[in-house]
């Protein structure tokens, strides 16, 4: 859960950051896709039937990683919150935390042999 | 009605009324929401609310983005979140077995409508330098509701695949017609919403 959360938080700064750090051009639209496809992702993530989709944010955060040395970002602001954003959404991405809930075999179930 | 009629290997159920209620309770609200913006934009209100992002929801309200398609974006919204809310409520706490299309068919409303809001989020400020607030909620709204959603649908498919396995009918059980063990009858093609 707090994991989640942690990466909620993080992509929410990673959509407000382009007005606060006066960010333009790729470094804002990298920020704010990023952001929202991470804060949407890791809410989703929170229920434990769609625990899986927190991959997604470790994507979004080695991308974030790349994104930093790939685009031309102007200042030290941009790079760092790229990167900083990207260690930190990756590592949360990897903790699974607590499934309590029995769902007859998840979503690995429809796909097994018949029988 | 036994709210526990949990799905086999399940620790609870799916389609129990504590479990649906919350998801449609958060449909209307997004209906509400979005029926506001659809009225901003079909000019019955003259002035839309905005509290933190100046001229930002007039931005986005009236892009071009908006009116793509012949009724306003917020219009089509609200459409979704009705077809959310009545296929959330259709059906009893057994209706992971008992009607799995409508499951599906709520499951598959509740998710894309959801990746809409998220693509609609994520153009706004990239192509217009603009935030709306009510935009962004309805937004939130959405995302709140995959989640939960998921799993009725994961129990249906589950119960469609294992009655395949034993051989029965795909579709018939799809709808939920017939020869199962203790299914109660269904109306036959009635009610699509």
């Amino acid at each position: 859960m707090w994991a989640r959360l942690v990466n909620t938080a993080v992509g929410i700064w990673l959509m407000a950051s382009p007005s606060v750090l006066e960010l333009g051009g790729a470094a804002k639209a990298n920020s704010v896709i990023c952001g929202a496809l991470a804060a949407s992702f890791s809410v989703i993530a929170i229920w434990e039937v769609t625990r899986g989709l927190r991959w997604v944010n470790l994507l979004v955060g080695c991308w974030l990683l790349i994104s930093a040395f790939v685009f031309d970002f102007r200042g030290a602001a941009a790079v760092a919150t790229a990167i900083v954003s990207g260690l930190v959404m990756a590592a949360m991405s990897l903790i699974r935390g607590p499934i309590k809930q029995q769902t007859g075999g998840g979503w690995s179930a429809l796909f097994g042999r018949a029988g | 009605m036994n709210e526990n009629q949990a799905p086999p290997g399940w620790s609870y159920n799916p389609s129990a009324w504590s479990q649906r209620l919350p998801i449609v309770a958060l449909a209307f609200v997004g209906f509400g929401i979005a029926l506001y913006l659809a009225l901003y934009q079909w000019r019955v209100f003259d002035t839309v609310w905005e509290p933190f992002f100046g001229g930002g929801s007039r931005t986005i309200l009236n892009s071009g983005v908006s009116r793509i398609l012949p009724i306003p974006d917020a219009a089509l919204g609200a459409v979704g979140y009705i077809a959310d809310a009545v296929t959330g409520i259709i059906g009893g706490s057994k209706r992971w077995k008992t009607m799995p299309w409508i499951v599906i068919v709520f499951g598959l409303a509740v998710g894309p409508l959801g990746a809409v809001s998220i693509l609609l989020v994520i153009l706004q400020p990239v192509m217009f330098d603009a935030w709306c607030t009510l935009c962004l909620a309805s937004a939130i709204v959405s995302v709140l509701m995959i989640g939960p959603a998921m799993d009725e649908m994961l129990a249906s498919l589950q119960f469609v695949r294992s009655e395949w396995n034993k051989g029965r009918s795909l579709w018939r059980t799809f709808l939920g017609i017939g020869d199962q063990h203790g299914s109660p009858s269904l109306p036959v093609g009635g009610s699509v919403s």
